[in-house]
């Protein structure tokens, strides 16, 4: 920061720092417009007047998802409430609200939820940058009044304390596959429909955050769930795979395969070693 | 094609998936629309191969009455989710299906990579 004074220049890339030092800043300049998060995935922080009103990430379900996923809204009834802004002035809240879709109250509570939970799940990707822009586009709904950064950020980090003592650290659970473990089948029927509903999903492929887009809940919650199932032995968790190396485009014989053959070995039932391995996932592939 | 490339084919898919935030599954298929490989759970492999191909026949050929160039991608975006279908040079194709999170931006950077792994391993195949 070289000092000077005013808003940030439309578009200026900043050094690497904490998203919570740059959410300070831009409070007390009472910033309107968003700051770019870059990173895997990354996302967009909006302010107006310095007051997060919404946080978008692929790594968090929006609240289009919620409604539509839980079927709170049906989906031809999304599409002409998104119609009726788009012909309007562009305002989400009022064009629903407006068609008796939701009520205030709930809408409010909704944004406000989808906004905390975006954050927490900004918060397990390590940032590779940012920029701020004071021209960019208002979110399609908003949390009216915005919310305070430093409350956003003490809630965040409430958040990653209470995970890593249930489970462990969480950007690591976080890109982790969830399988149930063997134990899990007998219990199913006596397990309450939410925690049901998460087993039933965890078939080997989905990351926590994918079960969360799954049932259209948030992803904070999904993984406190994933945790209490964790301690009931209910989940066999396995790593994220890391990136497969480039295979050399050399003829390949029996002996040349890469480490996974090695992972292809029956796996014991608490950690099983090949991420994404299984019968059903074959279908279609062998020709 | 070899029972090992094929499986190659698949470590692949499943490496992009690892590296995409919001992918769930993806199809490798001839332009003709045969299927090659794929990374399943929900989707009908053979379905998503042929209707790919079509969309990226058409989107080739819209390119070209436009006069805007080489075509790069279709996006075929839903309430739910979307898919997108690259082509593999001149002879195969991408389908990627992804969850309404689908990292876009991730999957243009990352996809690239993983297209000219599956270009070599395809050409690879046929010749031997």
């Amino acid at each position: 920061m070289t000092g000077d004074s005013g808003r940030p220049e439309r578009s200026e890339r900043r050094e690497p720092r904490n998203v919570a030092g740059l959410l300070a800043e831009l409070r007390e300049q009472e910033f309107t417009g968003a700051a770019f998060v870059e990173g895997s995935p990354g996302g967009v922080v909006h302010l107006r007047g310095g007051l997060v009103c919404a946080v978008q990430t692929p790594a968090a379900p929006g609240a289009d998802v919620l409604l539509l996923r839980s079927r709170r809204i049906a989906e031809p009834d999304w599409s002409a409430a998104c119609t009726a802004a788009d012909h309007g002035d562009g305002d989400l809240g009022a064009a629903l609200r407006g068609l008796g879709l939701i009520g205030a109250a709930e809408l409010a509570v909704l944004t406000i939820a989808v906004l905390f939970d975006a954050a927490f799940a900004l918060a397990l990707h390590r940032p590779e940058g940012w920029r701020v822009d004071d021209s960019a586009p208002a979110p399609p709904l908003p949390a009216d009044p915005g919310i305070e950064p430093e409350r956003l950020t003490g809630t965040t980090g409430r958040r990653l304390a209470l995970l890593t003592e249930l489970w462990g650290p969480p950007g690591e659970l976080a890109r982790s596959v969830v399988r149930p473990s063997s134990r899990a089948g007998a219990a199913i029927a006596r397990l309450s429909p939410r925690h049901r509903d998460i087993l039933l999903c965890a078939d080997g492929r989905r990351t926590p955050r994918d079960i969360a887009f799954t049932l259209g809940r948030g992803v904070f919650p999904v993984m406190v769930d994933l945790a209490r199932m964790n301690r009931q032995q209910l989940l066999a968790q396995e790593s994220a795979a890391a990136p497969a190396p480039v295979p050399s485009l050399a003829p390949r014989g029996p002996g040349m395969a890469p480490d996974r053959s090695a992972a292809a070995a029956p796996a014991s039932d608490s950690l099983p070693r090949r991420p994404f391995g299984g019968p059903s996932r074959r279908r279609g592939s062998a020709r | 094609m070899s029972q090992i490339t094929t499986q190659t084919l698949v470590d692949e898919l499943e490496s992009l998936r690892g590296r995409v935030v919001g992918m769930s599954e993806s199809v490798i298929s001839a332009t003709d629309g045969l299927l090659v490989a794929s990374d399943t759970s929900t989707s009908h492999p053979e379905s998503m191969a042929a209707l790919a191909s079509a969309t990226l026949a058409l989107g080739k050929r819209t390119a070209a009455q436009s006069a805007l160039g080489q075509l790069a991608e279709v996006v075929n975006r839903c309430n739910g989710g979307y898919v997108v279908v690259l082509p593999i040079r001149d002879r195969a194709l991408l389908v990627v299906i992804g969850d309404e999170g689908l990292d876009l931006a991730g999957l243009r950077r990352e996809s690239s990579r993983s297209i000219e792994t599956l270009a070599g391993l395809l050409d690879v195949g046929s010749a031997q």
